[in-house]
């Protein structure tokens, strides 16, 4: 990184030691070199920000020092004046005067400094001590331009700023603020800031800190999200995308997933939109039925129980148990009957469980855990006139899956105290999992 | 022989050892607590009254005691069921039936030790007001139950479609089909028209109890928990009901197939247990209790 005392190197003849001295004063670090060869060891070594070179300092002669110099590089931009007694050659003539050379340094500094400034790489680290919104503060407080380069985990990237704003954005083949999120989202990799950079073109608008801020709530939001739809489950549409309403992110989510079927991960690769955005819009097309899962995929290379808990269920329920008897049944309630129907849905996606019936409520499925762990999964009808059917469905549930609301359902506490467990309408498998678990933990049948 | 009042000092004795037995064992064991609706004197002389006529109706192995103004009577080998069904035998078959109240307590259902069960048998006791719609019905023939609680507006009437019945009937016989289900019993009877379809609920396997199945012959497709009960035609094709009992719920609907088309239902411990024992009587189904 540039310090901020800029170095000078000077090899001088001891006629024009004085100089050296002369800068200091002037507030330059100076490092001094008896002669030409050392000078170039000490380039190498310590990359200065500017050579003062005598072509009368000796054992090198200036073309040689060139050439080495402008070969390296690390070293290849750097300044170098040349004192001597040909003006036509020598960028300062001899006798040196004082002032004239420092007048000569900081006009060669400006320029380098302004070279840099038009592209050249101004500063370069990792990411970890110092986020990427701490990168960009310094050129947003300056209104300043330039560019971040990116090296990330998740791709080579880049975010362009112009007069203080973030004006566009690109991570391998995304463009604009689906690009900047992800960037902003990361906090591995290194980066290469550079003052300057003209931005291919404009994609974002919106101000520097509403952008800062949003990156942050989408993050949080995006991994609540993806926490609610399976992970290795493949997606496909359910509607024609020709028959739904206009709505641009819902209408390029079916047109992808009409005839095709992918995870969500590949859908948010696939849609040029905020990952947050294309999530969003899945969750929702799935919850209304628009989207739905491929059949035989959800959860499926995940065991619901561990050996070990079936055999606590298989000893706590089915002590006369006999084979392919259910050992206990679970009783699935809501509110709405539309929600509980989607609910036995995606209980249904688990291999596990198998839909016995079309019935609204009742016995509508049934769970086999294995080697003989038979469970019944028994939907309980709403409504107060159906109350009493419901009574008489809900005795004995060893466990009952609640799908959200469930307010008509208060009566419930009084009349069990089977585990409630309540039941997502997208992952339904945890939730069945979670009430699993609490069974090994309830008393043996009373 | 016929079983005797025992001194409570032996009753006590019994208790604990009937308890010890069953946590051993695995076995079951109820507790059904008598007293008397009035109190004091009158309620000692009423509840020595109720004793000599209920012992005719225990078992030998039961065992009972009088005990202040209680009285009390362990039943070996008893669920609650069991002990339900034979607090509706002694309030039908009591003529002071209705100056008593009894509270019924099971062995692991209810708890698991003789202060629990006794403390739960009397609070059983003490609710038991004997006015509800069981009580009304209690009376009455088995038919006649059926007609007046149709007609009764104690339940609200709704349209209940017979495939609801058929629902029902399906879910009673699954739930008797479960392994953790404790005993239970259930009365099919679904018009004479739909008892094939009915019978594709039952599993291969004995049931957790018994399933009484209304069917125009009596002759159905033979199952070692199922009991077909030879009812009028005329009868069947007007009524579809459905009675399930068990220690842990019951379920009572019932459709007029009639021009109405109405129905009622509840989940009523009592009632159900008084139209389950009034179709036994009915057809002559008696069983042993426990």
């Amino acid at each position: 990184m540039t310090e901020q005392v800029p170095t000078l190197l000077v090899a001088l003849t001891p006629a024009e030691a004085g100089v050296a001295a002369y800068l200091r004063e002037r507030g330059f670090r100076v490092l001094v070199a008896a002669h030409g060869a050392e000078a170039l060891d000490m380039a190498v070594a310590q990359a200065p920000d500017l050579v003062l070179f005598d072509e009368e300092c000796g054992v090198l002669d200036v073309e040689s020092f060139f050439r080495i110099v402008r070969a390296n590089a690390r070293l290849s931009r750097m300044p170098v004046l040349t004192v001597g007694r040909d003006p036509k050659r020598a960028s300062l003539t001899k006798p040196l005067r004082p002032d004239r050379v420092v007048l000569a340094v900081e006009a060669a500094l400006a320029r380098a400094e302004r070279a840099a400034g038009r592209g050249e790489e101004l500063t370069r680290g990792v990411l970890g001590p110092l986020s990427i919104v701490d990168l960009l503060q310094p050129i947003r407080v300056a209104r300043g331009s330039g560019k971040l380069v990116l090296h990330t985990p998740v791709g080579e990237g880049t975010i362009w700023l112009s007069e203080g704003e973030i004006v566009d954005a690109r991570l391998g083949r995304y463009w604009g603020k689906k690009a900047l999120f992800r960037l902003l989202a990361c906090s591995e990799g290194s980066f290469e800031l550079y003052p300057a950079g003209k931005p291919p073109s404009r994609r974002i608008y919106e101000p520097f800190d509403f952008l800062v801020l949003e990156a942050a709530r989408q993050k949080d939001e995006l991994a609540e999200q993806l926490h609610q739809l399976p992970a290795r489950a493949r997606f496909t549409a359910a509607v024609d995308p020709r028959n739904v309403p206009a709505r641009p992110s819902l209408s390029w989510l079916l047109d992808k997933l009409w005839g095709e079927a992918l995870t969500v991960r590949e859908i948010v690769d696939a849609l040029h939109l905020p990952d947050l955005e294309v999530v969003t819009t899945l969750l929702w097309a799935y919850r209304i039925g628009w989207v739905q899962l491929v059949p035989g995929q959800g959860d499926s290379g995940e065991e619901l129980v561990t050996p070990e808990l079936r055999r606590v269920l298989l000893r706590r329920l089915g002590r006369n148990a006999q084979r392919g008897q259910a050992l206990a049944k679970i009783a699935v309630l809501g509110d709405e009957p539309e929600r509980v129907r989607r609910a036995l849905g995606a209980l249904a996606r688990c291999p596990q469980v198998q839909l016995r019936a079309r019935a609204q409520w009742g016995t509508v499925a049934t769970l086999d855990l294995g080697e003989g762990a038979i469970l019944d999964l028994v939907a309980l009808p709403g409504g107060e006139e159906l109350a009493p059917l419901a009574r008489f469905l809900l005795g004995g549930a060893v466990g009952i899956l609640r799908v959200e609301p469930a307010e008509g359902w208060g009566w419930i506490a009084s009349a069990s105290s089977a585990p409630a467990v309540e039941l997502d309408l997208v992952d339904a498998a945890t939730g069945l999992r979670a009430l699993l678990g609490r069974l090994a933990d309830v008393p043996a049948e009373r | 022989m016929v079983p005797r009042l025992e001194s409570p000092r032996f009753f006590d004795a019994f208790l604990a050892r009937t308890l010890a037995q069953a946590r051993r064992y695995g076995r079951r064991a109820a507790l059904l607590l008598v007293v008397a609706r009035p109190e004091g004197e009158d309620a000692k002389m009423a509840i020595r009254g109720a004793a000599l006529h209920l012992l005719g109706l225990l078992r030998d192995a039961d065992v009972a005691t009088l005990q202040g103004e209680e009285l009390r009577v362990l039943l070996p080998e008893t669920d609650r069921l069991g002990a339900q069904l034979l607090r509706e035998r002694i309030l039908r078959h009591l003529p002071e039936a209705a100056s008593l109240r009894i509270g019924a307590a099971a062995y692991l259902e209810d708890g698991v030790d003789a202060e629990e069960l006794l403390d739960i048998a009397r609070r059983r006791a003490a609710e038991d007001e004997g006015t509800g719609l069981a009580g009304k019905l209690r009376p009455l023939g088995f038919w006649e139950c059926l007609r007046r609680l149709l007609a009764d507006a104690d339940l609200p009437r709704l349209p209940l479609s017979p495939a609801m019945v058929r629902t029902a009937a399906r879910e009673a016989i699954l739930e008797l089909s479960r392994a953790s289900t404790v005993r239970g019993i259930a009365v099919v009877c679904s018009g004479g028209a739909d008892e094939g379809e009915i019978l594709e609920a039952l599993p291969v396997h004995r049931l957790s109890g018994r399933l009484f199945v209304a069917w125009p012959d009596g002759s159905g497709p033979p199952h070692p928990s199922v009991t077909y009960v030879p009812v009028e035609e005329e009868r069947l094709s007007r009524f579809d009901f459905v009675f399930f009992l068990a220690g842990h719920s019951a379920y009572v609907v019932l459709r007029d197939a009639g021009e109405n088309a109405l129905g009622v239902h509840a989940a009523d411990h009592d009632l159900a247990c008084l139209l389950v024992s009034r179709f036994r009587d009915a057809y002559g189904l008696r069983e042993k209790i426990g």
